[in-house]
């Protein structure tokens, strides 16, 4: 098993929600976080007061996967982030261990 | 020494601060709360800004030049209704305005005031202020910030000043044998902003479609808020428009008041009952509200307790089908009014405005002669006046075709040297992009002054390709 983790800007969320689960993918982890990065930074004025802002509102999707469809998930994913002309980043890591606790199961029949 | 001539009655003169400044409560930080708490969290700061900004402009536009093309003498620009259709333009600025308060073409179609002119202007002024303000919830979520500056002065002038003189300027519809009514602006405010609402909407074009499709609020409590300045508020909107602190002001506070409440209830059971999730809700009950408060708006001081409960009644089910059902229909469908405005404002204005022609009662008097009998009532259809039902549909019209035109023109005369929209890419951020500004900026991720320094970007030694043309599992 395998955890497909993605950093992506909001507006691209939808489309890859909607096509994991054309995928057949039927469910994930949701986080809404704060990017920092040099490209997104811009300034917040407040009373005359300038504040820069280099922490970009984003989400990061977790996604439990098979080995054998991380390779086509994971292009999913890093697809429509480059199309959506959208920043961000995709890791995976290895899994040791889930369980699904309303049925008890364990590793894959768990996903 | 004495304080102030014989011609001012203090009463009258308090009564019309005090209701002026309550209608002006319901622009800010009426409206402004409401409309920024509805809105998504990205459009909070712009929508307030664009209040803050109409409630200013209509102020300058009105001392400048607004007040008397509403309440001055007229402007003949030709036969019939052109000889009676706006006033002659020109300032406040003087020392004019500490004179009694006179509109000259109702002088002996009503009392002598008992204020001054500046307290008629100010009065005034925060009607004229608010109707901006109603029809931004349509643009809101699109509209460029700088085209709003322009539109507003303009849109006051050209529109709002017309709408003012026909009605209530003493204007061609205000004349006999006419005598069209709208008691505190059914038609003069909330027809014409729920038209000029969807016009613009039209004209400027949709919202980004993901905000559409998930344009939910960001603060309820802060709506609450905004929501009840509005109804309490609404007592000097309805309760001034008598320009005196008499009998038919409290009339029209407590009608006022009897249709809102019947309107949110009647909104609710609607929802209870009728609606697809069958849940009472909370901005389905403010809905309710909003039109019930519309509604009676024309008729206040008109009609009796019964009449204000029915115009309750059914302007909240008028409004709750327009807004069920119209809006699923193909132009109201592709027409992107943000809030809603054509329906609890322009339906709901005009619904109040001919259910006025049916419910006015003669018993119901707004001035007295001297000796203590009717001076002014009106008379509507189920009283046996026919006629003014038809009135009512005619100043309706004249005011929807007016005022779709003058907003239709401005906006695409402003369209030949300035976009109409923020670009695509300040829509996605919103409030930051327009303003620098947000609602609920978070103090641990800001620092003050400037950015970190600049780190080296990767040489491209390290960079990996993830899958996005490599083959699968590279890298």
């Amino acid at each position: 098993m395998k955890l497909i983790s993605a950093v992506i800007r909001p507006p691209v969320f939808e489309a890859i929600k909607d096509a994991l689960t054309l995928f057949g993918v039927r469910g994930m982890t949701v986080d809404q976080v704060h990017q920092i990065s040099q490209e997104t930074a811009h300034i917040q004025i407040y009373r005359g007061q300038r504040f820069a802002v280099d922490a970009q509102p984003s989400v990061k999707i977790d996604l439990l996967v098979p080995d054998d469809e991380l390779a086509d998930l994971t292009r999913v994913i890093s697809q429509i982030m480059t199309t959506g002309g959208s920043d961000g980043s995709v890791w995976t890591s290895q899994i040791d261990l889930v369980v699904r606790v309303r049925t008890r199961e364990h590793g894959l029949d768990a996903l | 020494m004495i304080p102030y001539p014989n011609w001012v009655d203090a009463g009258d003169t308090a009564w019309q601060l005090a209701a002026a400044t309550l209608v002006g409560l319901m622009s800010l930080p009426g409206i402004a709360v409401l409309y920024g708490g509805i809105v998504q969290k990205k459009w909070a700061v712009n929508t307030m800004l664009m209040a803050f900004t109409g409630f200013s402009l209509v102020l300058l536009v009105w001392v400048l030049w607004g007040f008397n093309m509403g309440f001055g003498d007229p402007l003949h620009l030709g036969p019939g209704i052109l000889g009676n259709f706006v006033g002659v333009p020109h300032t406040l600025l003087g020392d004019n305005t500490q004179a009694q308060a006179n509109i000259p073409l109702l002088n002996g179609g009503m009392p002598d005031f008992h204020f001054s002119q500046s307290a008629l202007a100010y009065f005034q002024f925060v009607f004229a202020a608010i109707t901006p303000l109603l029809f931004l919830g349509s643009v809101i979520g699109r509209i460029n910030f700088k085209v709003w500056l322009i539109f507003v002065p303009l849109w006051s002038t050209l529109a709002y000043s017309v709408n003012a003189f026909l009605l209530w300027g003493g204007g061609w519809w205000a004349q006999a044998p006419r005598g069209a009514l709208d008691y505190s602006g059914g038609y003069v405010i909330h027809l014409a902003a729920g038209t000029t609402g969807f016009v613009a909407a039209a004209v400027i074009g949709p919202r980004l479609a993901r905000d559409r499709a998930r344009a939910v609020p960001n603060n309820l409590p802060m709506a609450a808020v905004g929501a009840g300045i509005l109804w309490l508020g609404w007592n000097g909107f309805n309760g001034g428009d008598p320009y005196f602190a008499g009998a038919d002001a409290a009339t029209a506070v407590i009608n006022t008041n009897l249709a809102t409440a019947t309107a949110l209830l009647t909104w609710l059971l609607l929802d209870m009952f009728l609606s697809p999730q069958r849940k009472p809700t909370f901005l389905g009950s403010i809905n309710g509200m909003i039109s019930g408060l519309v509604a009676i708006t024309p008729a206040a001081g008109f009609v009796n307790g019964l009449g204000a409960l029915l115009i309750g009644l059914i302007a909240s089910a008028l409004v709750w089908l327009s807004w069920n059902k119209l809006a699923r229909t193909r132009l109201f469908s592709r027409v992107d009014d943000t809030l809603g405005v054509v329906h609890t404002h322009g339906v709901a204005g005009l619904a109040g405005g001919l259910l006025v022609g049916l419910l006015a009662d003669p018993h119901i008097v707004e001035y007295l002669n001297k000796d203590g009998s009717t001076g002014f009532s009106a008379t509507g259809l189920f009283y046996g006046n026919p006629m003014q039902l038809a009135v009512q549909a005619g100043a309706a019209l004249t005011v929807i075709v007016w005022d779709a035109l003058i907003t239709f023109l401005i906006l695409k005369f402003l369209s030949l040297f300035m976009n109409l929209r923020m670009p695509d890419e300040d829509l996605e951020i919103g409030d930051v992009a327009a303003h620098e500004e947000e609602a609920y900026p978070d103090d641990t991720l800001v620092h003050a002054s400037q950015p970190s320094p600049a780190i080296a970007p990767p040489t491209g030694a390290h960079r990996v390709e993830l899958a996005t043309d490599a083959e699968p599992g590279a890298g």
